[in-house]
């Protein structure tokens, strides 16, 4: 798969991405980066521990890098999310949340796997 | 460029490589990973780094405490500082201008953009910087040749007003430890008596014009300014012209508006009146005499006081001191005398080691 095809099947925004970073090359650097990090897995553990100010910023870095990235999905479902966390513990359920940024995390991860350098 | 290097502090790796790929060909680049590290950073490189990019939402110490700390360390007038944030609200751009950051650039950014801001930035801060050096240099120069002035100024006064000492054959010292003797009085006058207002400015001026207080007897004829022994009720009178004689000189170089010229004016007249209004030459009494006309007068009776001179011997310094405090001496203001008690150790000290005065 290509990283044009990869951007579509996510849901990315491939034209913009590549106005901005100008090569392949370093998106894919930068994907390659992104997939081998914990982000997910410490946004998980430090809601499960009730640490919410690591989860604010763990949701934050997300929103910051889909931004950065064109990862359109993950932005905006992370950027729900970071909103219930900043002032520390969420007033309503977020667990609903989570799973989009989940869910939006894994597709991610998934289909730069695919991606054929 | 003389600061060629870019400090990138985001907690996360990849916005980090990002600034990197865009700035590694022209910069050198420095990272942080959070506000300690960053802190670290700017103590080592503070004088090399052009401009730092920083992400507000950071572990341990955040960007905030970051620009608190740049603030007071002033680096904030040195290193230009772009905020780079993921979310524009007003009211955090707002804080984030509060705290002295220059410029702050939403994510996503494109290259082009961030490449220009950041050239704008550091050209801005770098010709400001040049700017402030210039006119610290010349203001150095300035200050450099007014003290040199200053120098020449006092000189001449100092070579005027010795011209005295020297017809009456005494060692030229006695000006300058009047000189000594009124600029401590009237420190301890600041001190104690705020309610005259003195500032550092005036207290240098009345010490020079000090000098200048016996110019008059130049007038005064060998025969009466050198006689051993105690002068006649006229020749009294005659010695006692020494001080009109003296701003009859200083008038001929009247400047108006010029508190140089008043405080030599008023100490060349008014430093024989005294305080009870039995003095010379205009009986003025009391607060009317001016106050570093008064100074010089305490000065001038203790250094004859414990002057040898051609018709005494001098005053062991306590008795002087006595002397001029039970009024054996003239009569002075409450406020002078108290000065005089408090700065008397300090005259004591230097009448009997003798002072140099050279450089």
């Amino acid at each position: 798969m290509s990283i044009k095809k990869c951007y579509e099947k996510i849901g990315g925004d491939y034209e913009g991405t590549m106005n901005r970073l100008m090569k392949e090359e370093r998106i894919l650097k930068y994907l390659n980066k992104f997939i081998v990090g914990n982000d997910m897995d410490m946004l998980s553990s430090s809601l499960e521990a009730k640490d919410y100010e690591t989860a604010f910023r763990c949701a934050h870095n997300m929103k910051g890098l889909g931004l950065n990235l064109g990862l359109t999905k993950l932005h905006q479902a992370s950027d729900i999310l970071c909103e219930q966390l900043r002032g520390g513990e969420p007033k309503i359920d977020i667990s609903d949340m989570l799973l989009a940024v989940r869910t939006a995390y894994d597709e991610t991860i998934a289909a730069v796997k695919e991606i054929e350098s | 460029m003389s600061r060629n290097t870019l400090l990138i502090v985001d907690d996360m790796e990849i916005n980090r490589e990002i600034l990197m790929d865009i700035f590694e060909e022209q910069f050198e680049t420095l990272e942080a990973s959070d506000g300690n590290e960053a802190i670290e950073q700017l103590k080592a490189h503070q004088d090399e780094i052009a401009l730092m990019f920083l992400d507000l939402q950071m572990p341990n110490k955040n960007g905030l405490e970051v620009l608190k700390y740049m603030n007071l360390q002033n680096l904030m007038e040195k290193i230009p500082v772009i905020m780079i944030t993921g979310e524009a609200t007003v009211e955090s751009d707002v804080k984030a201008y509060e705290l002295g950051v220059s410029d702050i650039i939403y994510k996503p950014f494109a290259e082009a953009i961030v490449i220009r801001r950041t050239l704008n930035l550091i050209e801005l801060f770098e010709s400001r910087m040049n700017l402030e050096e210039k006119l610290e240099r010349r203001t150095q120069e300035l200050i450099k040749s007014r003290e040199k002035l200053s120098k020449n100024n006092e000189f001449l006064i100092d070579a005027l007003s010795s011209v005295v000492e020297f017809r009456s054959m005494e060692s030229g010292e006695h000006i300058q430890r009047v000189k000594y003797f009124t600029n401590i009085i009237l420190k301890y006058l600041k001190k104690l008596y705020p309610e005259y207002g003195l500032t550092d400015d005036q207290i240098h001026l009345i010490t020079h014009a000090s000098a200048l207080h016996d110019i008059g007897k130049i007038a005064i004829s060998d025969s009466i300014l050198l006689k051993p022994g105690k002068l006649t009720k006229d020749e009294f009178e005659v010695m006692k012209t020494h001080t009109t004689t003296g701003c009859e000189i200083l008038e001929k170089f009247k400047q108006e508006d010029n508190d140089f010229y008043r405080y030599c004016y008023d100490i060349c007249r008014h430093h024989h009146e005294r305080y009870d209004g039995a003095g010379y030459p205009d009986h003025l009494e009391g607060e009317d005499i001016p106050i570093w006309a008064q100074v010089v007068s305490i000065v001038d009776v203790y250094d004859a006081l414990v002057s040898k001179r051609v018709y005494k011997i001098p005053y062991a310094v306590d008795e002087a001191a006595r002397m001029i405090r039970e009024g054996e001496c003239g009569t002075f203001s409450p406020k002078i005398l108290d000065c005089f008690e408090q700065a008397k150790s300090v005259l004591f000290e230097l009448t009997e080691r003798g002072f140099n005065f050279e450089g």
